[in-house]
């Protein structure tokens, strides 16, 4: 599986509803040692919003310095980003994500730690 | 549930970077990343390999561009069935702005289509040598 073919999916959630786009995959660095980087990177989640347009440049995150005005726009068409562990997928599929919970019961997406 | 290791979006802090090779020099972008499951299939996916190129980048692209892209590296490439240049997650250095790798650019898939072009073609145009014999001069 390729990262870009999760990016943008349609996100499904337990009722059948689609409530967002994959517009980021969090990563954590606590697999298997790889090299001389050290722990390999797995996936620990799904960053959610509203549209995948601009999520690369970061412009809607708290953490992300930016021209308001752009910082603006994006939050606007982003809406809240939200969050699912990989625990809360129940599958990926071609161009789609499902999850095993309702989108009301997912968290906002918080900058990574 | 609380992780030790440090966390990273891989889209905002990845994708697209610039790969700089052990010597310094440019070696590409990062245009894909190679996801895999572990043995038994049923833990998160891990990391495993950058992919980068035109045959990485196509996918992304989509649509009759990315197809026709997609079809130029096939046409260009030696294998029946290229796929994109694959960089193993473990020569990876450390990546912040760039991602630095532990090896030269010769010894990287990323560099196989333009040795190709430069064996294949570039070579066999008149003059080719003369100009590789000038260079190599001074």
């Amino acid at each position: 599986m390729r990262l870009t073919d999760v990016l943008g999916s349609e996100v499904i959630d337990s009722t059948g509803r689609k409530i967002a786009v994959v517009t980021d995959v969090r990563l954590v660095q606590d697999g298997p040692i790889l090299g001389e980087l050290g722990a390999a990177f797995r996936v620990h989640g799904l960053v959610m919003g509203r549209v995948s347009m601009g999520a690369h440049m970061g412009f809607e995150r708290r953490n992300v310095r930016g021209p308001w005005l752009l910082k603006r726009f994006f939050a606007l068409i982003q809406g809240t980003p939200h969050y699912a562990e990989w625990e809360l997928i129940r599958s990926i599929e071609p161009d789609r994500v499902r999850l095993r919970v309702r989108g009301e019961e997912l968290r906002v997406a918080e900058p990574p730690r | 549930m609380e992780y030790a290791g440090r966390m990273i979006d891989a889209g905002l802090q990845l994708l697209d970077r610039q790969i700089i090779d052990v010597n310094g020099e440019m070696a590409g972008n990062v245009d894909d990343l190679e996801l895999t499951f572990p043995g038994e299939g049923t833990g998160p996916p891990i990391v495993t390999a950058i992919l980068a190129g035109p045959g990485a980048l196509s996918r992304r692209i989509g649509g009759r561009l990315g197809s026709w892209l997609e079809s130029v590296h096939e046409r260009l490439h030696p294998h029946p069935d290229p796929g994109p240049a694959r960089i193993p997650f473990g020569v990876v250095k450390k990546f912040n702005a760039a991602v630095e790798l532990t090896l030269p650019r010769a010894e990287l898939e990323v560099d196989r289509l333009e040795k190709w072009v430069r064996d294949t073609i570039i070579s066999k145009i008149p003059g080719a040598e003369n100009e590789a014999a000038t260079e190599e001069g001074g």
